[in-house]
Formats: structure tokens, C-alpha cells, sequence
């Protein structure tokens, strides 16, 4: 570990940047997000940016493949990125992704593509902000491992550590003065008390009908904002598009809160009600990514609480959920 | 845009024109020999009172240099009053266009009626040069890019 | 007590005696339950709940989308632009006006989580219930102050201020969700046929969407601010709505949810409406 002051890390960003796209938290003038920038108006505080930044890695829209009759061109053009300030939740998120698209049967080569060429910069957390609960979940705020390089914020400086190869290598650019000599690393702090959890081993789900879905997510307008801000939330669609004799093929976010989600051709739809929606959603990411990938797809970041337009808390509805699994 | 402003820019101009008047007038502007620039796409449509203002935005969107809207006369509806419910539509949808940035030479709405084929061809040739005088749309490079 | 109290306590016992004889089966509110303090919305069908209502500076949510399809008498706890929402509600056939019992507040205008005015509230011309069933006064409500419209800008600005806004946009939907009058059963832009919604969320795509949002939206708004309270992104979802509105009063001089009889201004004529922008009519201001 050591410490490298933050202008001598915008330097590193800088020259980095050269070769890459830099990716960080800005200032919109209302909220903060992870956007495209540059070293100079990057943010360096513990501001909390209120999307995650996972369209880096998975896009909103990505062009996988262009085909015609004859051929079909698989879309490799991966722009290298680095992705800077990464909070503790937002990476464990990203191990939850990674486990989803790389482990298992099948691997994902256009997620390989994003995970291999960027270089992820973490930030840990200073203090808790409003709504988050990345403890409830057994997880440290300040530090997550499933990145290159992790960074403590100690006011003017950063203490920093390389957690892989590249990071090593990014780390490598500095000046000769700030060069990181060792790599004392650490591991996350495990948690004390009980956390918000089910167990991966349930295997009738009949069981969560006893829940009353609907008192719980009565007042739910179904935006689907969650989704789309959430770091874990992973579910796609592909549209087809005809475009100059061919047809382009892209993956779109889509998100189980939107009716049309699982609207069959018929018109009949399973889930008919948005009560039905948002259990799916709470069973997806506290027990049925459990059960494939041994994880739980919330990092506790909080984003869906600030966020809700009519604060639906995800929080009272998995405790709820917890109850009728005891 | 590489041909703003040249004389032999024929822009694209998609004209929604009612089934009763405009359509009509246009019919007869043809059958009277009458000439007008080959800029328009003609939609048919019952009336103007069935011109959802989306129509208008998504021809912009997907490429239309211009737009243009025409129907009976008001008084003359064929539905008695598709036509002064459209027109409260198409005013405000102009003021809206023209708060979104959109260049308000793009688009127009007239009335035409049957009888009028002399006077469709002149709507046509004003609202070519309008258009033409803009050139190309800006709107196309808004479809199919990067997240902006 | 202050006076949001005074107010917070006559909403609770209004609410009890609502319950208590049967005059409504359901109390919208708001409960103190949100995240930063925000009041979030609440559903009391029972007297032993009506101690979770609350009423202060964070009742932000507008809660007429909830009368849509309810079964039974409500009772709803309405800031006046709740009311206005409403009361077009009922105009538009959404809902009956006999089913719907309106406590209407007296607003002193919402507040984000750092103590600052909401952007709606700022701009409220609007701040006791046009209509009701029982007001609920504030005294330390002032009369409003007139109109502020944007001034007029020329095209070039337009056209920055759009796309600035738009930059922001991630056609996530929300502010749709969360306004009352968005209540399509299918949105266009979640049609299939057309494709209205183009593959990305492209520039074109986000044109399309707020314009015709804001078209939808035309003589129907109420300015409760919902969509840009709603949108985590901080875009001025409503600066176009605003336009069309302020215009649309200007001309057909039609307010929206101020009164049961009027007639929406997009669903009524005059013969001689001014044909403003019109091929040989007046030109826009």
C-alpha cells in the first residue's frame, strides 16, 4: 500500500486517458453520474453517483452482430475504458455480473470483451449516505477486491493498492517519485450481526405466496427506474434492425418491472400485476442468482431507495420476504 | 451537410393529406397538368383530425427533410370537425416544435380543398423552397448514433 | 404545534371519521416512511393506521394516479396541484367523481431533501384545492405571485437547451410512470407495431418520446412537477410541458383541473381559432 496524492492521481488518469476512455463520476448539475470526462473535472469526493456505473461494462444498447443472407459479423469493437471511482458496492455488483455472464455453461464473449479491456479503478466509501445498507448485506464499504486497483480516500491523498496484473501495469505510469512500491493487500471486513439474506437452498417457492405482494408494493408505479440504475440488475432483450440490406442485431436493457417483460404473443401475461413484477425482482436478486452463481444480486448501494420517485423500499420488502423463509 | 443550399437538392417531404380535400386537390393538380417539385411522399389519410401529432415527429426523426400537413378547409370537413380539432393540435404542436429547437421552416400545415389543384401545386413548390432553403435535415444523424 | 401540524392532526382525524362511518373505504396519504425524509405514499383502510399519516414539506408524490381503477370510496389527501390532477381525472371519465372524497390541502410548497423548493413549487400559481370535499387551511398560504413564463429564445438556443437536457435523459420511463396523466394502457413508445421506440437511446429516440409526451400532455398538465421529482437523472423533464401549457392557456385560454365543466382545450374548437404558424397565418412569437 501507499499513498499517492489526488493530483498526482488526475495525472495518472491523464495519461491513461490518452489511450482510453475515461470513465467517472461528473456533476450533471443536479446529480452526480459516471459519464465520459476527462482527469480535470473528474470527481474525487464520496459523493455516491445515483446510477451505477454498469453501462461500461454492459451496455444500455450494444450492437452484437450485423448479418445478411449470407454472412454475419460479430461486433468486436470494444472501446478499452477506464472506469474511476467504482464504489465498494458497485464492484461487488460487478462480481455478481461476472459470475452471471462468465461462469456456468455458458460465457459471454461480449462481457469477456468489456471485463478484459477495462481497467477498473475502485473507491471506498467514506461514510453511509441516506438509504444505503452494504452492511445489512455482509459487505465492507470501504473495500471491495473485484477490481485493478482500490483506492482509500484520506482527504488530499489516496492510499492505493493493485489488485491484478493490469492494475499493476496502469500503476506502473506513475512518476517516478510516487511509484507504489508493495502490494499489501487487504480483505474486505466481514460482517458483524445478521445481514439480509436467504438461504440457496429453498427449493419450493410456493412458499413466498404467503407474502402479501401486493400491501407491499401497493403504492409501486412500475417505472422500472431501479433497474435501469441498479449495479446488478442484468436482464436483456435482443431487437433486430433492418438497416442498409442487412440486419443489425443489439441487446437492450429490459427490466421485469415492465409489463411487456413477459407478455406473450397470445396477450396472456404471467405477470399480469405489478405485485407479481416486483416479487420476481426481489426473488431474482436475493434468491434465484443465489441459487446459479452463490451469490445475492443486491449489493445493499441503496440507489433504488433514493431514487424511488414514491419510495418503495426493497429493504422492508426482502425482510418481509425473510420472515416466511425462517 | 454537403448539399445545404445547392439548387439541385431535392429535399424529402412527407405530406399527410386528408382523403376528402387535399388528396383530392392533389389528384387534380395532377389531372390538370399542373407542375410542382417531385418532393413529397403522399400518406393518405381519412383526415386531419386523424394525424396523430407522433406521425409528424417520427417522419422527422427517421429522416423527412420536411413535413407537411393539409385538409378541408375549416368548415368544409368531410366529419364535420376532424379539421378544428386538428388545428388546435397542429398549432400547439409547432409552438412545441419550435421550443425543441426544431427549425420551423420544416414543417407546415395548410388547407387545400378539392377544387384547389392550382393551388396545391403552389403550397408544394412554397414549401419545397422553404425546405430546400434549409437543407438537409439534421434530424437524420439523430437516429443510429451514440448515446449522446 | 405549527401550522403543518395543525394540518397533519385534522387530516389524521378527518381520516378517522372517513373510516369510522364508511364515507370512504380507502385514506391516500402520506406516511413518514421515505428515504432523506421523503413522505412516501400510504393506503389506510384501517382507523388503527391512521396515526402513520403525515402531512409536512416532503409530501412530495403526487397520489391521484392511485384513484385509477380503485374499487370502493377514497378518500385522498390532495395538494392542490393532487387536486387539479384530480379533478381532470374525473373530467377525462378516468374516474367518478361520486367515488373520490377530496381532502384538499392548503400547499405551502414541497421541498426537496436539502430544504429547497422543488422547481414545481416554485412556480406554483395554484396553492389552495380549486375543488374539494373538505379544505384543510393554512393560514401562512399567500396568495401566489404571477406567472414567470421563459422568456422567448431564439432557435440556436432552443435547440442547446433541448439537446443539453436530453444528454442527461436514459428513457427509463419513470417520469411517465410517475405523472398522472400518463395512464395509456399501451404508451405508444411501448408499442411494437409501429416500432416506435427505435433501438437506442439515441437523440431521435428521446425526441420522440418527450415530444410526444408533451403533445399527450397538452391542456392536460397540472404542474405538479411529478416527472422531474420522479427522474433520478436530473433532466428538466417538464421545460417543454411547461411551454405547451403557458401556450395553450394563452390561446384557448384553458387551465387545466380548475373546475368539473370546462372543457379540455385539445377536446374542444372555436370556428375561428387563431391559426398561429399555419402556412399564410400568424407567425409564432
Amino acid at each position: 500500500m501507499a499513498d499517492i496524492k489526488k493530483e498526482t492521481m488526475r495525472k495518472l488518469l491523464a495519461k491513461l486517458a490518452e489511450s482510453m476512455t475515461l470513465v467517472g463520476p461528473s456533476d450533471n448539475g443536479k446529480v452526480v453520474e459516471y459519464k465520459k470526462t476527462d482527469a480535470d473535472s473528474v470527481l474525487m469526493d464520496d459523493r455516491i453517483s445515483y446510477k451505477s456505473p454498469k453501462e461500461f461494462y454492459f451496455p444500455q444498447t450494444e450492437k452484437l452482430l450485423t448479418f445478411s443472407r449470407d454472412e454475419a459479423v460479430e461486433n468486436t469493437d470494444v472501446p478499452p475504458t477506464v472506469i474511476f471511482g467504482a464504489k465498494p458496492c458497485d464492484l461487488e455488483a460487478l462480481r455478481v455480473m461476472n459470475a452471471v455472464f462468465m461462469e456456468g455453461r455458458y460465457a459471454d464473449p461480449f462481457f469477456d470483451r468489456h471485463m478484459s479491456q477495462n481497467l477498473i479503478i475502485g473507491v471506498g466509501c467514506l461514510k453511509k449516505k441516506p438509504g444505503c445498507f452494504c452492511d445489512e448485506l455482509g459487505l465492507d464499504m470501504e473495500f471491495s477486491d473485484f477490481c485493478d486497483i482500490m483506492l482509500t480516500d484520506t482527504g488530499d491523498t489516496y492510499k492505493v493498492e493493485h489488485l491484478s496484473e493490469k492494475g499493476e501495469k496502469a500503476l506502473a505510469q506513475l512518476p517516478e517519485t510516487a511509484k507504489v512500491t508493495c502490494a499489501n493487500k487487504r480483505t474486505a471486513k466481514k460482517p458483524d450481526g445478521d445481514v439480509i439474506g436467504l438461504s440457496a437452498d429453498i427449493e419450493d417457492i410456493t412458499l413466498f405466496d404467503s407474502v402479501n405482494w401486493s400491501d407491499l408494493t401497493a403504492t409501486c408505479q412500475g417505472c422500472g427506474m431501479c433497474t435501469y440504475i441498479c449495479p446488478t440488475c442484468h436482464c436483456f432483450e435482443f431487437k433486430d434492425v433492418s438497416k442498409d440490406g442487412c440486419v443489425e442485431r443489439y441487446r437492450c436493457w429490459d427490466s421485469c418491472i415492465y409489463p411487456k417483460f413477459t407478455l406473450h404473443a397470445s396477450g396472456h401475461n404471467p405477470r399480469a400485476s405489478r405485485a407479481d413484477r416486483y416479487r420476481q425482482r426481489v426473488l431474482h436478486k436475493y434468491l434465484y442468482v443465489k441459487k446459479n452463481t452463490g451469490h445475492a444480486a443486491c449489493t445493499g448501494c441503496g440507489r433504488c431507495l433514493r431514487s424511488c420517485p414514491v419510495g418503495v423500499n426493497i429493504k422492508t420488502v426482502a425482510k418481509a420476504v425473510m420472515e416466511v423463509a425462517k | 451537410m454537403s448539399q445545404t443550399n445547392t439548387a439541385d437538392f431535392t429535399p424529402t417531404i412527407v405530406a399527410f393529406l386528408c382523403n376528402w380535400c387535399s388528396y383530392a386537390g392533389a389528384d387534380l393538380a395532377g389531372t390538370g397538368r399542373q407542375q410542382y417539385p417531385p418532393s413529397i411522399r403522399v400518406v393518405r389519410v381519412p383526415c386531419s383530425g386523424r394525424i396523430n401529432p407522433i406521425y409528424i415527429l417520427k417522419a422527422l426523426v427517421d429522416g423527412a427533410d420536411g413535413v407537411m400537413v393539409s385538409g378541408c378547409h375549416p368548415g368544409d370537413c368531410h366529419y364535420l370537425a376532424g379539421n378544428y380539432y386538428a388545428r388546435r393540435r397542429f398549432t400547439v404542436l409547432k409552438k412545441l416544435l419550435t421550443v425543441a429547437g426544431v427549425n420551423p421552416d420544416r414543417v407546415h400545415f395548410t388547407w387545400v380543398s378539392a377544387s384547389e389543384g392550382a393551388r396545391f401545386a403552389q403550397v408544394v413548390t412554397d414549401v419545397t423552397d422553404k425546405v430546400r432553403a434549409l437543407g438537409e435535415s439534421e434530424y437524420k444523424s439523430r437516429r443510429g448514433g451514440e448515446r449522446a | 404545534m405549527s401550522v403543518l401540524e395543525t394540518q397533519a392532526q385534522k387530516v389524521r382525524d378527518s381520516a378517522k371519521k372517513l373510516l369510522a362511518d364508511a364515507t370512504a373505504q380507502t385514506v391516500i396519504g402520506y406516511a413518514d416512511e421515505g428515504v432523506d425524509g421523503l413522505c412516501v405514499p400510504v393506503f389506510i383502510t384501517d382507523v388503527k393506521d391512521v396515526g402513520r399519516l403525515v402531512w409536512n414539506r416532503r409530501s412530495v408524490p403526487n397520489l391521484a394516479s392511485y384513484l385509477i381503477g380503485r374499487k370502493g370510496k377514497t378518500a385522498i389527501v390532495a395538494k392542490p396541484c393532487d387536486a387539479r390532477a384530480v379533478v381532470n381525472l374525473i373530467v377525462e371519465n378516468q374516474i367518478k367523481r361520486d367515488d373520490v372524497h377530496i381532502i384538499g390541502m392548503d400547499c405551502p410548497g414541497m421541498t426537496d431533501a436539502a430544504g429547497a423548493a422543488l422547481h414545481a413549487c416554485e412556480t406554483c400559481q395554484v396553492n389552495t384545492s380549486p375543488v374539494f370535499d373538505e379544505r384543510i387551511e393554512n393560514a401562512e398560504v399567500k396568495p401566489v405571485s404571477p406567472e414567470k413564463r421563459d422568456a422567448e429564445r431564439g432557435l440556436d438556443e432552443n435547440l442547446a437547451r433541448f439537446t443539453k437536457e436530453m444528454e442527461k435523459c436514459i428513457l427509463c420511463f419513470s417520469c411517465r410512470q410517475a405523472c398522472y396523466g400518463c395512464y395509456c394502457q399501451t404508451c405508444f413508445m411501448d408499442r411494437g407495431v409501429p416500432d416506435w421506440h427505435p433501438e437506442s437511446p439515441d437523440m431521435g429516440a428521446k425526441m420522440l418520446y418527450h415530444l410526444g409526451r408533451a403533445m399527450h400532455l397538452a391542456g392536460r398538465c397540472v404542474e405538479c412537477g411529478a416527472c422531474e421529482n420522479a427522474c433520478a437523472s436530473g433532466v428538466d423533464v417538464r421545460y417543454l410541458i411547461r411551454e405547451v401549457t403557458g401556450f395553450v392557456k394563452e390561446l384557448y385560454g384553458y387551465d387545466t383541473g380548475l373546475s368539473l365543466e370546462d372543457q379540455p382545450a385539445m377536446l374542444t374548437y372555436q370556428p375561428d381559432d387563431r391559426e398561429v404558424g399555419f402556412l399564410g397565418g400568424e407567425a409564432h412569437g
